[in-house]
């Protein structure tokens, strides 16, 4: 071939993908695109777990501010915080505001006025039901005017005729008004900006919270949009279904099948706090599935404590792991409540920590054929003075009311507790299907506080380049990005991880910290089932010299700004299921109780801080620990980010090649795939089993069902064919490890696939077994392809 | 330690034999004027939600197990926490109380439902609240701190130089310096929003920066850009269509409180 020729076609092969506009989510509110939309995403800054007063726990505490309060304070409002005394004498603000934010109030004891208005409730034959009812005949009864406050907006008579109910959203008319869980969703809309300028975006959300003897079992639900539940379903609904299992049916009953446009995402947190018994083990495989579905995302780092993992420095062990990182705000007890007593590491429940869940998640998906516990990371506050995103370690005055309501209460009562962090989405834009689909993906990360910038990506990835112009489409089209899976490559090789990360800029009174090093953290799970773990540095220096001014907090010594690297593992088993995150790490900085501590006169970097300590109040006594004297705290800390896991599976996709083609008329379209499972997954039984296949972007471009019993059996060879709506033919060939599985429709119509460089995602379903591929595939003259690597 | 234990659930419920003695000895009535909440909770014991509502029936009857015998009649439970007097002092139960008559308190009749002109004087008066601020879309040409070192200055002014003698263009896919995580296209943004991704001193600079011209460089905190501003959007006041969901809650909210502050003046009456 001549060398012009291959010239032009490996700049064909290797150029980036056009930028399209199609994202892989479709639209399901009434609002304005936003005029800000970036194809290769942007990453909004959020938090989505803040509590108000309709808190039963944020109000014991003293807080009187409510959900519409929270999203004011996320966008840059002032509000009044609870002193020691329950007034209202203290105020916080943040200096810079969130893109995004869900008040997750506990749902518990919401109350329940609204079912009196619905027939057929156990509650409406009740006497308050029927003087609710008859309201408008006894003008002149007892308590009239308590009892008219009772009527909710437009029931029992919805004015549907006037506008505000029929075309606004956010408003529904239908349901009963007077309820927290109306008031929440009322805040939600008066906050969520569906213009194209997309300033903010709000969440209507809840929190779950079963506590059994104090250990946390709980988890908040996200909405995607104003389509919810009639009652938010707390724990006291659900629980004769169990924990979680309650919830996720009751979600699925009254959400996912009420054919009303719902969709949620279950969010578990603290599990530091829970005793081991946040993760629980699957009762079986499609228990396993179900979790992995409901649950997506986890929240690694909140107010109380981090949940990652767990070192203790003076022991010099940790919980299954040897990463002295791991004594990063650390709370003592394993649950909380009167019998949470100081546990040791060796017997700190292992299921508390996300990392070693996840590598028994591996071992799970050995076993069972489904992970549950495949978890993307966010952060969050768990604030429960309704300061959503007050992170700040600089200005941080609590987050539980008057339990911290001064700086004694703060340092004497809650010294292990923190600011908490902050939930990142890489999304097209900022509104909610936007971050919502983010979510689903798992293409979010967390931070302990600050806003640095992490993206990270592993495939193929062979001419991905730190510094080349086209990174992020190369990354796209080539890998998947964090929250995502992977298949074997072409020759069992190890797969490369891009990672990529900048500084928080900071602000102008506040820089930023500079970046120190990045970090994959590797888990995985041997033939034999026992699980491991590995903490690599891939970028930056870990001894860079950089520290703080004992005297100012300032920063001294230089980090980066920005740190990229491209790595590929040296323990890389192709037939080891493994997970690979990414920790980025700041240069150190004061921890908030160091500056706290300073200001009470209680200095913990000086050589007589005891001294100072005996003559402060009783309150700053614990101002002085230090590496030295305690297991986890610190002077100074590392703020840090993580990203959201990839999945290395055996039995991915891989080596996916495939065409959609687009004929001249309608109904003439093409679409042909070939793609291989380097194992075959344990609970394959393609005798047995339905098997669904399909092709995705916003909308589904192409689906076949085949239903159980449906695929035929010649030797090695399995098919299936369609002729109706086209020619359809499904080969699946059993290999002496995996399988190939070849899909050729002719004669179909294709015409919701859009025609431009853009992300496509292919699914394949049987059993409980799920994979998928996504990937930017190109546009090339009548159709889409994806890259073959 | 001691505040700790005063925030875990266990606590509270350890907590109920003090309860328990507090409700068999109820402090005084007190004749200072009664607080909002105090005429809230009132008002909604007055009219039997403490008997009717299904949250408090079930913090009752959860109050009631933990000194009851037969957990299994539920009835007994609530009747048994009921003649012990936890419905009056039970700080959740109060607090839920009030909050379900605050929010009865601020419920807009559906007769007084605003019509579009009501809403659209309300946003009129709202217009610092609705208001876009001004936004521009930019492409900036990245110049890393660690890739240029000492020749970072020299190397953007050169840049700025050969961009703007050679006219080239910012769509231009050869466009010189290093990639920006966040990309090359930004925008349309606000002031606020660019300050949050590159630094106040660059949210400064492209204030004053020329439309559809490269202009530089400015500093962030990663290193300098060149920018070219391709778009200004002054700052707007969108229409009510556009905003109505904020609007009317907005609207809503403002009516409920006045409402509520006039149903409380008229309990007080009583």
């Amino acid at each position: 071939m001549q060398r012009w020729l291959l010239s032009v076609l490996s700049v064909c092969v290797l150029s980036a993908p056009a930028v399209a506009a199609t994202p892989p989510w479709a639209r399901t509110e009434t609002r304005a695109a936003c005029a800000n939309s970036q194809p290769l995403r942007q990453a909004f800054f959020g938090d989505v777990h803040i509590h108000t007063r309709f808190s039963a726990d944020a109000y014991i505490f003293g807080t009187r501010v409510g959900p519409r309060d929270a999203y004011d304070f996320a966008t840059g409002g002032t509000i009044a915080v609870s002193d020691d005394d329950e007034q209202q004498t203290r105020s916080a603000s943040i200096d810079r505001p969130l893109d995004f934010a869900a008040v997750t109030d506990h749902a518990e004891l919401f109350g329940e006025v609204d079912r009196c208005i619905t027939p057929g409730s156990p509650a409406y034959e009740v006497n308050l039901c029927q003087l609710l009812r008859k309201v408008e005949q006894t003008a002149d009864e007892e308590f009239l005017t308590t009892v008219s406050w009772l009527f909710p907006l437009g029931i029992p008579n919805p004015p549907t005729g006037l506008s505000m109910c029929t075309d606004t959203p956010g408003v529904d008319c239908d349901a009963a008004a007077i309820s927290v869980w109306q008031e929440m969703q009322a805040a939600a809309e008066q906050f969520y900006d569906r213009t194209d300028a997309c300033r903010f975006t709000t969440f209507i959300g809840y929190e779950h919270t079963p506590s059994p003897l104090g250990r946390h079992r709980h988890r908040n639900v996200i909405f995607r949009n104003q389509h919810v539940p009639p009652i938010a379903l707390s724990h006291l609904d659900t629980l004769p279904g169990g924990v979680p299992q309650g919830l996720w049916n009751a979600l699925d009953a009254q959400c996912l099948q009420a054919g009303t446009g719902c969709d949620a995402v279950i969010i578990p947190h603290n599990s530091n706090r829970s005793g081991g018994e946040q993760f629980v083990d699957p009762t079986d495989a499609a228990d396993a599935l179900r979790r992995q579905t409901f649950e997506p995302l986890v929240e690694i780092h909140q107010i109380k404590g981090n949940s990652e993992c767990r070192f203790d420095r003076l022991a010099g062990l940790g919980v299954g792991s040897t990463d002295d990182l791991c004594t990063f705000e650390q709370m003592i007890g394993a649950h909380e409540g009167p019998d949470a007593t100081d546990v040791g590491v060796n017997d700190f429940p292992r299921r508390n920590l996300i990392r070693p869940t996840l590598e028994d998640g591996l071992g799970f998906e050995q076993t069972l054929g489904a992970n549950p516990f495949r978890f993307g990371f966010i952060g969050g506050t768990d604030t429960h003075d309704a300061t959503a995103g007050a992170v700040d370690e600089r200005t941080w005055i609590g987050g539980q009311g008057r339990n911290d309501g001064s700086a004694a209460s703060l340092i004497g009562g809650n010294l292990r507790t923190n600011p908490g962090g902050l939930a990142v989405v890489w999304a097209e834009e900022n509104s909610r299907d936007a971050i919502f689909a983010a979510m689903k993906r798992r293409e979010t990360y967390a931070t302990s506080g600050t806003r640095p910038q992490l993206r990270f990506f592993a495939g193929d990835l062979s001419d991905v380049t730190c510094g080349a112009a086209d990174f992020l489409a190369r990354a796209y089209a080539t890998g998947v990005a964090m929250g995502g899976e992977l298949g074997p490559l072409r020759g069992r090789k190890s797969p490369r991880f891009a990672v990529w990360a900048m500084k928080d800029p900071g602000t102008a009174t506040a820089p930023g910290t500079d970046l120190q090093r990045l970090q994959i953290v590797k888990g995985w799970v041997d033939a034999s089932g026992a699980t491991h773990e590995e903490v690599v540095d891939v970028a930056g220096d870990a001894n860079n010299g950089a520290t703080v001014d004992p005297a100012t907090c300032a920063p001294q010594g230089l980090g980066a700004a920005e740190l990229c690297t491209v790595w590929e593992d040296p323990h890389f088993d192709p037939l080891q299921r493994a997970f690979y995150y990414v920790r980025a790490l700041e240069n150190p900085s004061c921890r908030w109780s160091t500056r706290v501590c300073q200001q009470a006169g209680v200095d913990p970097f000086a050589a007589d801080c005891a001294a100072q300590a005996a003559a402060a109040p009783a309150a700053f006594g614990d101002c002085c620990l230090n590496t030295s004297t305690d297991r986890f705290l610190s002077p100074t800390i590392q703020e840090r980010a993580w990203s959201s896991p990839i999945w290395y599976r055996p039995d991915a996709v891989a080596r996916l090649r495939g065409r959609v083609g687009f004929g001249r008329r309608t109904g003439r379209d093409h679409v042909a795939l070939r793609f291989q499972l380097a194992e075959r997954p344990p609970t394959w039984d393609l005798k047995r089993d339905a098997f669904t296949l399909s092709i995705t972007d916003d909308d589904t471009i192409f689906s076949l069902a085949v239903p159980a019993g449906g695929l035929r059996r010649h030797g090695k060879r399995w098919s299936y064919k369609q002729r109706t709506g086209g020619r359809v033919t499904l080969t699946i060939t059993d290999r002496p490890r995996g399988a190939i599985v070849a899909l050729a429709a002719n004669g179909i119509d294709l015409s919701n696939a859009a025609r431009e460089d853009h992300p496509v995602s292919v699914t394949i379903a049987t059993g409980v077994f799920r994979a998928e591929h996504n990937r930017w595939w190109r546009s090339r003259g009548a159709g889409l392809a994806p890259e073959t690597k | 330690m001691i505040r700790r234990l005063g925030r875990a659930p266990l606590t509270h419920f350890a907590l109920l034999g003090a309860l328990l003695w507090w409700s068999w000895h109820p402090a005084p009535e007190s004749t200072a004027p009664a607080s909002d909440a105090t005429l809230l909770l009132h008002s909604a014991r007055a009219f039997g939600l403490d008997h009717t509502d299904a949250a408090i029936r079930h913090r009752l009857a959860t109050l009631g197990g933990f000194v009851g015998e037969d957990a299994s009649d539920r009835t007994a439970l609530i009747d048994l926490a009921r003649r012990l007097h936890l419905d009056r002092s039970d700080l959740i139960v109060q607090r839920h109380l009030t909050q379900m008559m605050e929010l009865a308190a601020a419920q807009v009749p559906p007769a007084e439902y605003p019509t579009d002109a009501e809403l659209t004087r309300w946003l009129s008066a709202h217009a610092a609240e609705f208001t876009v601020p001004a936004r521009m879309r930019f492409t900036h040409v990245y110049l890393s701190r660690a890739a240029h070192g000492a020749r970072l200055t020299s190397d953007a002014a050169t840049i700025l130089t050969t961009l703007q003698r050679e006219h080239v263009s910012p769509q231009d896919a050869d466009l010189p310096g290093e990639p920006f995580l966040s990309g090359r296209e930004q925008g349309p943004l606000t002031r606020a929003a660019i300050e949050r991704s590159f630094g106040s001193a660059f949210a400064d600079a492209l204030e004053r920066a020329p439309l559809a011209a490269w202009f530089g460089p400015v500093a962030s905190p990663f290193g300098l850009h060149v920018i070219w501003v391709s778009e200004r959007r002054a700052a707007e006041m969108p229409s009510l269509t556009a905003v109505r969901g904020r609007v009317v809650h907005g609207w809503l909210h403002e009516r409920g409180l006045q409402h509520a502050a006039e149903r409380l003046t008229a309990l007080r009456a009583h």
